[in-house]
């Protein structure tokens, strides 16, 4: 009994205060990283959709006037 | 010890993005376009393809399914990337609009799907040479890509938390995406 109580003593001691504090860190560490990877990711694939959906519409558009001028002058 | 790569998504994205640019401009993509041919003749001999080539009432029929999943889908992601930009609904919390709307879009994408596949069945062989289709199928790969493997899992947590001009960003490609698709999908119907 004794042992578990010191166990748990020992938990609450200043080492496990400073582990579980060190792991915290590292936890928010690694969740303001993921965060910033799933912006980063989000940011790349929007601005790679949004210019590539640019191009084709002007293309098509252009395609479409082209076509207008031929037919009607 | 192998260290981890750092941004493991922005370097996937980037890759997936990567390749999918060689294979555009690739001659694969030529290879891989002569070798479907036997895939959509065999999908005109199919029940579907049958079916929706002798009764057009039955094509027109799925096509309406078709056309108002389309019209669902539209709206949930009108009001979840309108809301995301902050233009309507500004005073209630963002995932609370997501949410429902994301649900009702998982039923409608399934709907659109099984629905297209369907119709694509009656007229495979014409779609198989309309350019348009093909323009289609990648804006519905990317929405649907860019859907469930980047704005899903940037917003979940909290939408909130992320900054205003990334959500316009990700509320302007999303809704680019899908217009597209809306709108190439008009235009199978009024080609050939």
């Amino acid at each position: 009994m004794d042992r578990i109580l010191g166990l748990e003593v020992k938990m609450d001691g200043p080492e496990n205060t400073q582990s579980a504090a060190a792991r915290a860190s590292v936890d928010s560490k690694a969740g303001r990283g993921s965060s910033r990877d799933k912006s980063a990711s989000a940011a790349l694939a929007s601005a790679v959709i949004i210019v590539g959906f640019v191009v084709y519409w002007v293309s098509e558009i252009d395609a479409v006037r082209e076509m207008l001028k031929l037919a009607y002058g | 010890m192998p260290t981890a790569l750092p941004f493991p998504r922005t370097v996937s994205t980037a890759l997936l993005l990567a390749l999918g640019v060689y294979f555009a401009l690739s001659e694969i993509r030529i290879e891989w376009y002569a070798s479907l041919r036997p895939f959509f003749e065999w999908m005109e001999t199919t029940a579907f393809g049958r079916l929706g080539k002798s009764y057009g009432g039955a094509f027109a029929l799925v096509q309406a399914m078709h056309l108002l999943s389309m019209a669902v889908l539209g709206g949930t992601v009108l009001v979840s990337d309108a809301r995301l930009m902050g233009i309507v609904l500004k005073n209630v919390p963002i995932n609370q609009v997501l949410e429902p709307c994301h649900r009702l879009f998982n039923c409608s994408l399934s709907l659109v799907v099984l629905s297209g596949v369907f119709m694509a069945c009656g007229v495979a062989i014409k779609v198989y040479y309309l350019e348009v289709f093909w323009y289609k199928m990648l804006a519905l790969a990317m929405g649907v890509l860019f859907a469930y493997f980047v704005r899903r899992p940037l917003l979940k947590p909290s939408a909130e938390a992320v900054p205003q001009r990334l959500r316009t960003l990700v509320g302007v490609a999303s809704l680019m995406t899908w217009f597209t698709v809306a709108a190439t999908g008009r235009w199978i119907g009024f080609s050939g």
